[in-house]
């Protein structure tokens, strides 16, 4: 009792009780500035998000994407100079492939991060229950994503997670490889639920014009899905789609192919007839609004030793002295694809602009002897944009895919079905375009009649070749010809180079879930 | 918001309690989760004002203490209008068709739905005294603190997320902490000042989250995120983690007698030859392990200070014993930057037999470029942190109207000892990685003379 006493004595300093009304309701303020529930009931802010990842991320328009599609073919190489980026020759062009480096990783990081913003588009739409025409059609843009992103990756990396669903806790999205067949499966699944949401064009009928030039549409998702086959050789199915593509009249050929990489002021090649999926992009007057890529940026003219007029770009990407020997001179692609150190540029009639290139020779002048045509800048377009000497060409946009691949991917397949007139008269589309449409009984590009299906197979083969140059085809034709060993094999290449090993980031952070690829 | 409620009690002067309790509720964190209690209670006894101590010379003060509680932290993303509960948004979101354009929504971050309260659960006893007529005063703690749910920034993207705020895990720090001082007027010319600290520290984890991928915190540095840190359990935290460095290959012979190397890219004479830690007979992303722990056994400082009639002499110093540095540069830097090689790199392969540490000059080699013990350094140091010497003449100068006048000299960082090839031997980072040498600049060594004069 005595310490009861005791703490009767105690001093009892301070009961302090702080209270405050409203409370509740003040932790409740959002932020001022927008958030993502802003666009929580109408998906089309996220899709619109997606899209700036689809025109701008290195994944899928620069370096990495050069590195996985073109650079490692035998047409295209690095580029640029000796010293920059060093190890993508070794990563890429000699098939030392690497498990731990920026440009894989980045490939792949990129392309989840497109397989999760779709998933989760994909989830809210599913939740709110979207029936509207709008809502749907972001769906089915959701869909063409998510299918484009597995395609790639299953291109380049073979077995790999499948994730088709939303999720918030971290450790959810580590999965074991998926074989190839799921993989495709749900490509499948996609692409035609794609094809079914998404609308023909874009073209608004009451304002007569169309706002949404180079959106997704029913025809890319078609076409994707014809490649999609092509890789399998499901040749009927490719048959199929690339008549719905043709026969809904939304496309054609370019009269002229070197007009397809007109992307200056008024350029006829910027979302043209013969368009199919393009990534956007827009520099305005004096450089506002900037709302370019480095697609065209990163390939462009690297000026090196030379004069300043001649910073076009980072100089990747650019043609090998394996394309320039093997490809004749009569074809007047060549002209219009490779462009010349120390040449003229040939002037409008081949894609050029009137000047003449400062001569090869690293270190003093230009440190390559070639560079890629298709994204040479318009210097009226450079003046327009007020990026003259700056080395940025991001408003021309990437042509990922071009009808022609519709009519070849056409013509392979009836071959490959045995339709050999079918498959001379799609070929015929092509080579008749790129000669100048100088048609029957020409010089140039003459006509290959049907002979055997290995003869029209072979000039399918080196069709492919010429009419889409330095535009990220070749590897994976390649591959899937079951070419690459001998077109490839004298600069390293051998079987386990169809697949690149995955990144060991991706198999450190799932603790062993995944595992590396076969003979990596 | 918080509700707070305090007492403090003090009852003679001896004994003392006082005891906390709070509810803090954060619009940080989902609301779910937004509230969260913590309390502290603390005691202590003044054993030297009890009468069983009068009798005893030793002791001129004597004080026992103690405390446990419950404290917490929050964390953010470090953006701009930062709410991790909300989905916030990257600005300039906007995408062309064609000429027209149109605003679209990316998130700046992932919101963790789940995310709570980071808690520590903190106890600490100690004992302060002062003996021989308070000359001496004397310090030691013993402390004990476990975190939970501890909040932490983690990197995703390889699972193409955006990074995200995770509870982590649980980490355990534990140690010592020891201090005293020795105050002395030895006459009416001298008196001395000394004092010294120590802190002994321990860490480790106890338990990741079963929200992280793999059980692991990986926080990865430097060019091409080959230089990690890795947060395991059982481990102290933010570990360093790579390959052993067993030597080089000296010759293409020396490459067929080894363990193949090649699941790691090309090589050749002149480039690590890295240990099979698993004796699987290749080396691979599996013979990785924890290589270096970048916290301290323990840190220490002291100083002295001495006043003899108008000089006075003053030294302030301190180091740090135990810990690891992860020299991020001279091997992993970016394979764009054309520098100056350091002078070790002198001591290079360029040869059979040249060298068996310092690997072959090369940006080809990017088999180099994976993290190793050769990142790896002792980050002990010991330095003068500043050194004065002064003398003041009082008022010899009052004929020339000077009241007061003292000159002095002062040098800042005067001297480190220590073990790194970077210019400091001090790196910070965040919680879940600390200690890389990403080659940041020296401490400047800063000497003052001075002269004060009052009129």
């Amino acid at each position: 009792m005595k310490y009861f006493k005791l703490f009767a004595g105690v001093a009892l300093v301070g009961v302090l009780l702080t209270t405050a009304s409203g409370c509740k309701k003040f932790l409740d303020r959002k932020p001022l500035s927008a958030t993502l529930d802003d666009y929580g009931s109408v998906v089309d802010g996220q899709i619109i998000g997606m899209y700036s990842v689809f025109h701008n991320w290195a994944g899928f328009q620069t370096l990495p994407w050069l590195d996985f599609n073109s650079i490692r073919d035998d047409d295209a190489q690095k580029g640029s100079s000796a010293t920059d980026g060093a190890e993508i020759v070794t990563e890429f062009e000699t098939f030392q492939y690497t498990k731990d480096d920026w440009a894989t990783n980045t490939y792949w990081n990129d392309h989840y991060y497109m397989i999760n913003a779709a998933n989760k588009v994909l989830y809210f739409a599913d939740s709110l229950k979207l029936t509207d025409v709008t809502a749907l059609r972001n769906v089915g843009e959701a869909y063409f994503f998510r299918a484009y992103s597995y395609f790639e990756l299953v291109k380049a990396y073979g077995e790999v997670p499948k994730i088709d669903f939303y999720y918030t806790v971290a450790s959810d999205g580590v999965k074991p490889k998926s074989p190839v067949a799921d993989i495709y499966a749900l490509i499948d699944a996609d692409l035609e639920k794609a094809s079914a949401l998404l609308p023909l064009n874009w073209f608004n009928s009451s304002t007569n014009n169309n706002p949404f030039p180079g959106r997704l549409t029913s025809g890319a998702a078609n076409t994707l899905w014809a490649q999609t086959h092509l890789f399998r050789q499901n040749w009927s199915r490719v048959t199929a789609l690339c008549n719905t593509v043709i026969a809904s009249g939304e496309y054609s050929l370019l009269s002229s192919f070197v007009d397809l990489w007109k992307d200056g002021v008024g350029g006829v090649g910027k979302n043209s007839k013969e368009s199919i999926l393009e990534a956007q992009n827009f520099i305005g007057a004096g450089g506002t609004p900037n709302l370019g890529s480095d697609f065209a940026t990163s390939q462009g003219v690297r000026q090196g030793g030379a004069a300043p007029q001649w910073n076009l770009g980072w100089g990747w990407n650019t043609p090998t002295d394996v394309l320039q020997a093997a490809w004749d001179n009569t074809d007047p692609r060549k002209a219009a694809t490779i462009l010349y150190s120390g040449q003229f540029d040939g002037g409008p009639a081949t894609g050029g602009y009137g000047a003449t290139l400062p001569p090869y020779g690293p270190g003093s002048s230009l440190d390559q002897k070639y560079w890629n045509k298709k994204v040479y800048s318009d210097p009226a377009m450079r003046q327009f944009t007020g990026h003259v000497t700056d080395g940025n060409a991001g408003w021309i946009n990437h042509k990922m895919i071009r009808y022609a691949d519709v009519i070849l991917m056409k013509a392979e397949a009836a071959n490959e079905q045995n339709d050999g007139a079918t498959a001379a008269a799609n070929l015929e589309l092509v080579r008749n375009r790129a000669s100048g449409n100088l048609g029957t009984g020409r010089a140039i590009l003459p006509y290959i009649p049907f002979v055997n299906q290995a003869q029209m197979r072979q000039a399918i083969k080196n069709e492919r070749r010429w009419e889409f140059a330095m535009e990220g085809y070749r590897f994976y034709d390649l591959v899937r010809w079951g070419d690459a060993v001998s077109a490839l094999g004298s600069l390293g290449y051998t079987d386990r180079c169809k697949y690149y090993p995955i990144p060991q980031k991706a198999i450190d952070i799932s603790g062993g879930v995944l595992v590396q690829n076969p003979q990596w | 918001m918080s509700y707070l409620a305090r007492l403090i009690y003090n009852y003679k002067n001896k004994y003392y309690l006082n005891a906390s309790y709070r509810d803090d509720a954060s619009s940080r964190i989902p609301e779910k989760n937004r509230h969260q209690q913590f309390w502290s209670v603390g005691a202590a006894w003044e054993v030297g004002k009890e009468s069983f101590m009068e009798d005893q010379k030793f002791f001129d003060y004597l004080k026992l203490k103690g405390s446990i509680g419950v404290l917490g932290n929050q964390s953010t993303y470090g953006v701009s209008g930062d709410y991790p509960s909300y989905p916030g948004l990257q600005s300039g979101t906007i995408v062309p068709f064609g000429t027209n354009v149109v605003t679209g929504a990316l998130p700046a971050y992932r919101v963790n739905p789940n995310l709570q309260w980071e808690t520590v659960d903190a106890a600490e006893v100690g004992v302060e005294f002062n003996a021989f007529q308070n000359r001496l005063h004397f310090e030691a703690n013993y402390y004990n603190k476990v975190t939970k749910d501890m909040m932490t920034y983690v990197n995703l993207s390889s699972l193409g997320l955006d990074n995200q705020l995770e509870n982590g895990g649980k980490i355990r720090n534990w140690g010592q902490e020891v201090m005293a001082t020795w105050t002395q007027a030895v006459n009416k010319d001298l008196s001395i000042n000394l004092s010294g600290n120590i802190t002994f520290m321990k860490n480790k984890v106890l338990a990741v989250a079963e929200s992280l991928p793999g059980g692991r915190i990986i926080d990865a540095r430097a060019n091409n995120a080959t230089a990690e840190a890795r947060s395991l359990p059982g481990y102290p935290i933010a570990s360093f983690f790579g390959y052993v460095v067993e030597g080089l290959y000296q010759t293409q012979l020396d490459i067929l007698n080894s363990p193949l190397a090649s699941s790691l890219g090309t090589y050749r004479p002149g480039d690590f030859k890295f240990k099979d830690l698993n004796g699987d007979g290749v080396i691979s992303a599996d013979d990785r392990t924890i290589i270096g722990n970048p916290s301290p056994d323990f840190m220490y400082g002291g100083s002295v200070g001495l006043n003899y009639k108008g000089f006075n002499f003053d030294v302030d110093f301190g180091g740090v014993y135990g810990n690891e540095v992860f020299r991020v540069w001279g091997s992993l830097e970016s394979p764009f930057q054309r520098v100056n090689y350091p002078a070790f790199k002198a001591e290079r392969w360029n040869g059979p037999g040249t060298s068996n540490w310092e690997p072959i000059i090369s940006q080809a080699d990017r088999f180099n470029y994976n993290g190793s013990t050769y990142n790896i350094e002792d980050g002990s140091y010991f330095r003068i942190r500043n050194m004065q010497v002064g003398y003041n003449f009082g008022s010899k100068f009052s004929s020339a109207k000077i009241k007061n006048l003292r000159i002095f000299a002062n040098a800042q960082n005067l001297k480190t000892w220590k073990h790194t090839k970077g210019y400091t031997a001090e790196y910070g980072g965040s919680g879940t990685a600390f200690g890389f040498d990403e080659g940041g600049g020296a401490i400047p060594r800063v000497i003052t003379f001075g002269l004060n004069a009052t009129f």
